[in-house]
């Protein structure tokens, strides 16, 4: 038996809709509140986005020049030049806030395609294997534990040393490194989408095995993969610090905030302002971005509440 | 010819010493080995002074590069942690004296030359090895051997060799095929070994010297351990044990420095200095050094074969301020293309910083809006390194020279750079043997071809001053090659590096010298 | 179980071999002579020619090739090109600082994660579950070298608490273990928290609660063990960031371990360690995770092999 909502204006004023049910108001309310929290969360993303593409336009940064008289300058110091240096100097008397901002560009970059490259290889690998099963699906799991055995860094130091340092080469570095994780989860939801009903109806109307992937199956594997790539972008952006602490990171020309960590970490007692305001900005992001994601999953995974 | 320079510990060390020898030539008594001896042509009294000291308690110092392994004769020689290591395990027939550009007696009592082509070696009787025997001058010829067949870096020093004799348990005579005037220099780097036993495999791992330390234990990467040896022939240590803790990281070993857990490093960035100079128990010590950095011309492409554009680099850089904001307290202002610590060094005029005569000389030569080049180098060629890098490239892009990073792994680098596949070439360099001639004959004539200099007037320079034992002579031809370098402008030489040493108080009579620093004076007082 | 057991070692000896095999080519793609590095910038092209004669590098790829799983197969894996002692020597010195960092890692963030996970799962959409979500990913979002040096600063120079470098005893460990646990306890926990969620879920545990059960023996009786399997098997997974992780940590602390030793024969094109170094690893994880497998027939009774 359902108890209906006495009037449409009672109902509208619930929360609900017109003819709603009340335990229809209650998730409607529910969804409501999901969303509301969901873009909440994706302020901060949001804002980090517009930072990196507008910022470097607005404050534009000289890789080459460098002010030794202005050297390791505290934050908020007034130069030679009498501009403000409100983030400090580096150790050749670079100012910080170019350098942050622009670090803030790479590093999106070089998070975002790695993202969107590994995401597109284990698509593309992940789909077919649980999908055709068989000898498909066992190669890819045998490369996959090959991968997976060897240390994703030393694959990283070792691809690196071979290509050599640019942006682009970090990029295939880290997706090659990190294929494997979007592989799996590709993998572990065509495997379950694929026994569904509406596969098999689609099979039994004589639908071709490329259009129920296309249509049916790789659709499905999107939401998965986003909130996957959402932990994977901080990973992604960590490893890059690791390479640049190993010397093997975005050249000193392109600066990711990673490189600007690494090349500053000597200074930690002196000037720590060089590490630990790119640390800073670049922890917030990845917290950012990762509680981003936790609250996608929440949404797009609702699950009945317990206890 | 250099007094070290820094604190004033550094200054009665050097009184001491001179009081030392002075009380050696008077009175025949033996101090530390550095001070030992009367120089060529006398021999020296026998061991065991009656000043001699018994040694206490435990010295725990930090390199600032791992010690790769303990094998002074192989492939690795040249890593100056290696060098440092085995200091105290290994003798050596002569050591550079620490203040001056003289050779002292140490495993050799004295030398002579009979004959242009010979270098006669006369052992000091008496000398043990660590498992107690006798060190016989078989042991040198097999070391020299050794180091020769085994291909490493300092295998080319001897290409001159033509052979080694041993007449008797004492005396080695070393032929060379021309005359050598460098052989005191390439000597000193000849640690020596036991014959017996140096091929046995696994002997680097603890091997067996006649230094004034034995090994008692090697972890690689970790800590190597040694303790006096009882029956030295020269002065015993100050300490008991001496630790080599390896802590690569700068900030740890400062810490380490700052907390106690460590006695003395060095090696340290000028800020790291800085922040160490409040320390109360803490000290700076500091001396100029054989390292400098220098920046490299490939002479045989354009437009670095004209001298004009190579000069315009020099007049392009001021110098003074990198030294004074960059390099505080670690390096100096260079003067010519080979540091002042080293023998045959005579000061040049200095390339003033000059941006407009840049731009002139570069114009006379064609090229009045610049040119694109780029430098290579290797990131972990010494302190500030990166930081200079930055600073070359930003003054020579202020007149319109535009230079490309192309810094590279060491073995990348190393090949392109052997193969002279370059424009600019950014490395430090040390001169080893303290002599000019490690350093100009065998990077700057036609046949060396490492930088694509060609001049046969300073390939004749040089030549006739390593074919020379007359040193003032050859002190002269030196001055005279430097000219030519310098104001041919084959590189520019901005920064020679000076060394600071962080010590402990309670840590004495460390003694300041150019080269990689040795331990056995040192005292810990607690 | 036998078969599967079977099963399981010859594909693990393709995974080792297959590893073994990529190394081999790539670091040999590498641009840099090692020999030339060895000899230096003084030495002359004959020098480097006799040098790599004496390695066997002046042999085709695939002759090398061959004569290295020959030597292999024997346990004889070389001598390291730069350390002249037998590369697995120089390898087994140092795994077992190795071993002993990434097993207190590894145990330091389960142990902290646990508890973790499970308050945020039974507090879920709290206050505290957020609090607890930003703790445990504050390792992931920090370089770890970074915090490292941090540590080093705060606890060693600061207030004195450890030593600030080396390999030891336990004084030694907590520093760069903890450095490197902070790693998996941001991925652990969140594992932690949705697996409680998801068997808090299922019917037995609400039918437990139906019969008055007390709270803490539900979990500890019913929902963690079924909760584990997850765990064990990202904890085997993890294995390879834990290691990747080490390299940094023990640069940063000079813990004489494995990684930088393979680090540093990469930079040096030390063939022979590279190869003995990811063998090793290789071994040790495939190990690992073979372990993990098996475990899940103790954990879970409803798997069995055959």
């Amino acid at each position: 038996m359902t108890i209906e909502a006495p009037t449409a204006a009672t109902a509208r004023r619930t929360g609900g809709r017109p003819g709603d049910t009340a335990w229809q108001t209650a998730q409607r309310l529910r969804q409501r509140r999901r969303i509301r929290r969901l873009a909440a969360w994706g302020v901060p993303v949001a804002l980090f986005v517009v930072i990196a593409v507008v910022g470097p336009i607005l404050v534009p940064y000289d890789p080459v020049t460098v002010r030794l008289a202005d050297r390791i300058r505290p934050p908020g110091t007034v130069l030679h030049d009498g501009t403000r240096a409100w983030l400090g100097t580096d150790q050749v008397g670079k100012d910080l806030v170019a350098q942050v901002l622009q670090g803030a560009r790479i590093s999106l970059l070089v998070g975002v395609a790695t993202v969107a490259v590994a995401g597109l290889l284990g698509l593309a690998a992940g789909v077919p294997a649980g999908y055709f099963g068989g000898a498909i699906d066992g190669l890819l799991m045998r490369f996959a534990d090959l991968q997976l055995a060897f240390p994703s860094l030393l694959l990283a130091i070792l691809i690196a040393a071979v290509l050599g340092r640019s942006v682009t080469n970090v990029i295939i570095t880290l997706s090659v490194t990190r294929w494997v994780t979007f592989a799996r989860v590709t993998r572990a939801t065509t495997l379950a989408m694929r026994e569904r009903e509406f596969v098999t109806a689609a099979r039994a109307t004589g639908a071709g095995t490329r259009r129920i992937m296309s249509r049916h199956i790789i659709p499905l594997t999107v939401t998965p993969l986003v909130v996957v790539a959402t932990v994977e972008l901080g990973l992604v952006i960590l490893a890059e610090a690791s390479l640049s602490f190993l010397g093997l990171g975005t050249p000193p020309d392109h600066p990711s905030w990673g490189l600007i960590i690494a090349n500053g970490r000597n200074y930690l007692s002196t000037a720590w302002w060089i590490s630990t305001i790119p640390g800073v900005a670049l922890s917030v992001v990845i917290l950012a971005v990762g509680l981003f994601g936790d609250q996608l999953n929440d949404y797009l995974n609702p699950k009945a509440v317990s206890k | 010819m250099d007094t070290p320079s820094g604190s004033g510990n550094g200054r009665g060390i050097t009184r001491r010493m001179w009081l030392r020898g002075a009380a050696a030539a008077a009175g025949g008594v033996i101090g530390t080995r550095l001070t030992g001896g009367t120089g060529p042509g006398a021999l020296l009294p026998a061991a065991a002074a009656p000043t001699a000291r018994v040694p206490t308690g435990t010295l725990t110092v930090s390199l600032p590069a791992r010690i790769v392994g303990l094998d002074p004769l192989g492939t690795q020689a040249a890593e100056e942690s290696l060098r440092t290591a085995v200091a105290g395990i290994f003798d050596t027939l002569v050591v550079r004296s620490p203040s001056a550009p003289k050779y002292l007696p140490s495993l050799a009592a004295k030398w002579e030359t009979p004959d242009p082509l010979s270098w006669v070696f006369t052992l000091r009787p008496g000398v043990k090895f660590h498992d107690g025997s006798a060190l016989t001058a078989n042991d040198v010829k097999a070391s020299l051997q050794r180091l020769v067949a085994l291909k490493g870096p300092y295998a080319p020093l001897w290409i001159a060799l033509d052979s080694v004799d041993v007449p008797n348990d004492t005396t080695v005579r070393i032929k060379t095929k021309t005359p050598f005037g460098a052989m005191l220099p390439n000597v000193s780097l000849l640690s020596i070994a036991p014959a017996s036993k140096m091929d046995q495999p696994g002997f680097f791992t603890k091997p067996i010297g006649s230094g004034p330390f034995r090994v008692v234990s090697y972890r690689p990467d970790a800590e190597l351990v040694l303790e006096a040896n009882p029956g030295y022939w020269g002065a015993a240590p100050g300490v008991k044990t001496l630790r080599f803790k390896d802590i690569p990281e700068v900030a740890a070993r400062v810490t380490a420095l700052i907390t106690g857990e460590i006695d003395l490093t060095f090696g340290l960035p000028p800020d790291q200095i800085t922040a160490l100079q409040g320390h109360k128990d803490v000290r700076l010590l500091n001396t100029p050094s054989f390292r400098y950095y220098m920046v490299w011309m490939n002479c045989k492409r354009a437009p670095f074969t004209d001298a004009r554009v190579r000069q315009a680099m020099a007049y392009a850089l001021d110098v003074d301020t990198i030294v004074k904001t960059l390099m505080k307290g670690i390096g100096r202002r260079m003067s010519a293309p080979i540091p002042s610590t080293a023998f045959g060094y005579a000061p040049q005029r200095p390339f003033a910083y000059d941006t407009a005569k840049a731009k002139q000389l570069l114009a006379a030569a064609a090229l009045p809006n610049g040119f694109e080049c780029t430098m290579i180098w290797n990131p972990d060629s010494g302190p500030q390194d990166r930081e200079l890098a930055q600073a070359l490239f930003s003054y020579w892009n202020a007149v319109g020279i535009k230079v490309r990073d192309g810094q590279a792994e060491r073995p990348q680098w190393l090949d392109k750079l052997l193969k002279l596949d370059w424009d600019l070439n950014f490395q430090s360099n040390g001169d080893a043997t303290g002599d000019a001639d490690f350093v100009l004959r065998r990077l700057y004539t036609t046949q060396a071809n490492r930088n694509g200099y060609a001049n046969p007037q300073l390939d004749q320079i040089l030549n006739a001053a390593v074919e020379t034992v007359d040193q003032s002579r050859r002190k002269l031809l030196y001055a005279q090659a430097c000219e030519i370098v310098w104001d041919q402008a084959v590189g520019v030489y901005p920064v020679e590096l000076i060394q600071t040493y962080g010590l402990r108080q309670g840590v004495e009579e460390f003694v300041l010298t150019p080269n990689f620093p040795t331990f056995e004076t040192v005292t810990v007082r607690r | 179980m036998g078969s599967y057991l079977v099963k399981r070692l010859a594909y693990s000896v393709f995974v080792v071999w297959g590893a073994v095999t990529i190394v081999f080519v790539v670091v040999r793609l590498i641009p840099g002579d090692p020999a030339q590095l060895m000899v230096g910038a003084e030495g002359t092209r004959a020098d480097v020619e006799a040098l790599r004669h004496r390695f066997g590098l002046d042999q085709p790829l695939a002759v090398q090739y061959v004569r290295y799983l020959g030597q292999a197969a024997g346990l004889r894996f070389g001598n390291s090109l730069r350390l002249e002692i037998p590369a697995a020597d120089a390898v087994t010195q140092r795994v077992p600082a190795t071993a002993v960092l990434a097993g207190s890692a590894m145990l330091l963030g389960v142990a902290t994660s646990m508890p973790l996970g499970i308050v945020a799962a039974l507090h879920r959409h709290s206050v505290l579950d957020r609090a607890v979500a930003v703790v445990s990913l504050i390792g992931q979002s920090v370089p770890n070298f970074w915090l490292g040096i941090m540590f080093i600063l705060i606890f060693a120079r600061g207030l004195r608490w450890f030593p600030s470098a080396g390999t030891g005893g336990l004084e030694h460990l907590v520093l760069p273990a903890t450095t490197l646990a902070l790693l998996l306890v941001g991925v652990l926990t969140r594992l932690v928290r949705s697996g409680l969620l998801d068997v808090l879920d299922e019917e037995y545990v609400r039918s437990a609660y139906a019969k008055g059960l007390p709270v803490r023996r539900v979990i500890n009786r019913h929902a963690l063990p079924n909760m584990l399997i997850p765990v064990v098997t990202v904890v085997g997974l993890q294995l390879g960031s834990l290691l990747a992780g080490a390299v940094i940590v023990e640069t940063v602390f000079g813990w004489a371990g494995v990684g930088r030793l393979l680090v540093d024969a990469i930079s040096n094109r030390d063939y022979p360690i590279v190869q003995v170094a990811v063998l090793f690893i290789t071994v040790g994880f495939i190990t690992v995770n073979l372990l993990v497998d098996l475990s899940y027939a103790y954990l879970d009774p409803r798997i069995r092999y055959r």
